[in-house]
């Protein structure tokens, strides 16, 4: 894998601005004016979607790229760490130790 | 000799810094976490050292830094990652609206600084600590809750980054990053209606994984979206309605 310097230096000076423009945007623009009704509803479900869309397929990608089911796709280190992720996320209340959780299950079952 | 008064003012402020820095440590915890996994998978990457330092430093933000990767190794478009991160980065938004308030009186300055340290979990904390207050310590309250999860964060991030130069070669560590952001899928499904979001940005996702130009991810993100959207506005036709 290696990327173009020139590309990952502009890519992460972009993605610096962006954010730092929204974490300042009401800071210098009047609050009054942000945004409302159906945009702001719409809003509020963009995040969860966008890393929702993300994450899927990485999930699920030797699921993507298999000529057909077999119960090993079920035993994925991807998808085994991304269900005991879930899990101890639902068990725990806490995002911390499923993450903790989820990549120790990656660390010992990936190649 | 100054002013007892304002020497009286600053230890207020002082004392209102270390208690929020305290405050700070369980946030501290997990934002060190996020910066160890975020460092290593952005070496693992493709980036530099000075690559990836460079980006902790100046994006400061896990969400953003993690969600932009995996589209910078398939080569996506600037326009694409730039979409991508507006729509992860919203919340700041939130953030800034909800802070409007209590920093608008700082210089142009203090005040991006202020944007700049703004974290997920540092906020938490200070909007459940509203009380009658000089602005001033309310400054030195929100500095005080943000700049230690700002300097956990770098130091994750570089020993993250450290720790890449002593893994086997060949071994895909990527993934880690993207369990991370899974972490942050699972917490944000406490709200209403992610389910919904969750579930029809999956199948769209899934469905459409190697359709050109990302277009998969886009409409998966359109279907995130519009899903709860529309059940929210069945509801409304139901109540309405005798």
């Amino acid at each position: 894998m290696s990327m173009e310097s020139a590309y990952i230096w502009i890519a992460t000076l972009m993605l610096a601005l962006i954010v730092f423009a929204l974490r300042n945007a009401f800071l210098f623009v009047p609050a009054s004016l942000r945004p409302r009704g159906l945009l702001e509803r719409a809003l509020r479900y963009a995040p969860l979607a966008a890393l929702t869309a993300l994450v899927a397929p990485e999930v699920f990608r030797s699921w993507l790229v298999a000529p057909s089911f077999t119960p090993a796709l079920l035993l994925d280190p991807r998808m085994v760490s991304a269900m005991v992720l879930l899990a101890v996320v639902r068990l725990t209340g806490s995002a911390l130790y499923g993450l903790l959780a989820g990549s120790l299950a990656f660390l010992v079952l990936g190649r | 000799m100054a002013d007892p008064r304002q020497r009286g003012a600053a230890a207020a402020r002082r004392a209102r810094f270390i208690e929020a820095a305290w405050l700070s440590v369980p946030g501290m915890i997990g934002t060190f976490v996020w910066g160890i996994i975020t460092g290593v998978a952005m070496i693992q990457s493709g980036m530099s050292v000075a690559q990836a330092i460079g980006m902790t430093l100046i994006v400061f933000s896990g969400t953003a830094q993690l969600a932009a990767l995996p589209l910078m190794v398939s080569g996506a478009s600037l326009v694409l990652i730039a979409f991508t991160t507006l729509l992860t980065s919203l919340r700041f938004m939130v953030y800034s609206a909800s802070l409007s308030r209590d920093l608008s009186r700082l210089s142009p300055g203090l005040r991006s600084l202020a944007g700049y340290l703004t974290t997920d979990s540092g906020l938490a904390v200070y909007q459940t600590m509203s009380g009658p207050e000089r602005r001033a310590q309310r400054t030195a309250l929100f500095m005080g809750l943000n700049l230690p999860v700002w300097a956990a964060w770098q130091v994750g991030s570089l020993l993250g980054i450290a720790v890449m130069a002593y893994v086997e070669p060949g071994r895909d560590l990527a993934f880690l990053g993207t369990l991370a952001v899974l972490a942050l899928v699972a917490q944000a499904m406490k709200v209403r209606l992610a389910w919904p979001v969750v579930i029809a940005a999956t199948v769209v996702a899934l469905i459409g994984a190697g359709w050109p130009y990302r277009a998969g991810m886009l409409l998966a993100v359109v279907a995130g979206v519009v899903t709860p959207l529309v059940l929210e506005a069945r509801a409304r036709a139901r109540q309405s309605s005798p």
